[in-house]
């Protein structure tokens, strides 16, 4: 059996199904943050961030449904400055592969059009909304 | 059948909440979701009868979850209202809207534990 002998081929095997598997478990995790309240005048915005970047930093999948007021998260133009700007905050879990959703209803009666909003976050559904929480290992919910 | 519970925590017309919950109700009854609505805290009034609130331009929302008993047939929502959170406000069930169940306690942390997704308002 030459090939068991070879001590680096078997190191290269067990690496790759280690790897491997440890990617599948990861990524059948999905988080799902329900986001109902607007950036500043609460603590949601910050904490559901910090949340979402720990799971993305675990290899989870993560969703950010946000819903009323939370739309306001997303808008582009923010200047907060000294405090976290959730602007820049949500704009880097995006990178990191963070999904946004929008509730669409709440945009339009808030006049929010879609020039208005960060890249990648986009209008959605309640229809969305429930697919999203069918495939969701966990939800959570940032309300008042 | 997908299951979800809605709590609503907090009383129509003062904050956007209760709207919310009673959207998100309609919602999962329409997407065929194993509906149910848990009343807690300020929230039973939601349930409660003769509410009239159109001078306010705002709808009633206790007429809206009556409209959806009455027409959700094959898959109506479960309306629960939590029996210590109305006896605290001095309500019974006889100031609340038909179709909706009192529960205690327990029976709320039951319906807590057989649920998927639980969504608070």
């Amino acid at each position: 059996m030459p090939v068991l002998k070879n001590k680096n081929f078997l190191r290269g095997v067990k690496l790759e199904i280690g790897v491997s598997q440890g990617n599948i478990e990861k990524k059948n995790k999905t988080l799902t943050i329900f986001l109902f309240t607007s950036p500043y005048g609460f603590e949601n915005s910050s904490t559901a961030a910090r949340l979402a970047e720990a799971a993305l930093d675990k290899g989870y999948s993560v969703n950010m449904f946000a819903s009323s007021d939370g739309v306001y998260n997303f808008m582009a133009g923010q200047k907060a400055v000294a405090i976290p700007n959730i602007q820049q905050e949500f704009e880097k879990l995006i990178n990191k592969g963070l999904k946004v959703y929008l509730c669409g209803p709440c945009l339009n009666f808030r006049g929010i059009q879609r020039q208005n909003l960060i890249e990648n976050s986009k209008p959605s559904s309640l229809t969305e909304l429930f697919a999203i929480m069918g495939q969701s290992n966990v939800f959570l919910c940032f309300s008042f | 059948m997908e299951s979800i519970c809605i709590i609503v925590r907090k009383a129509p017309y003062g904050v956007i909440q209760a709207g919310e919950a009673l959207r998100h109700i309609s919602g999962a009854v329409v997407h065929k979701l194993k509906t149910t609505a848990v009343l807690l805290d300020d929230g039973v009034y939601l349930a409660k009868a003769n509410q009239a609130g159109e001078n306010t331009g705002w709808p009633s929302l206790a007429d809206g979850l009556k409209e959806l008993l009455e027409v959700s047939k094959g898959n109506p929502p479960k309306i629960f209202i939590h029996a210590e959170s109305m006896k605290n406000r001095g309500l019974h069930m006889t100031d609340m809207i038909k179709g909706a169940e009192e529960i205690t306690d327990d029976q709320l942390a039951k319906i807590l534990s057989d649920t998927k997704t639980v969504m608070i308002f």
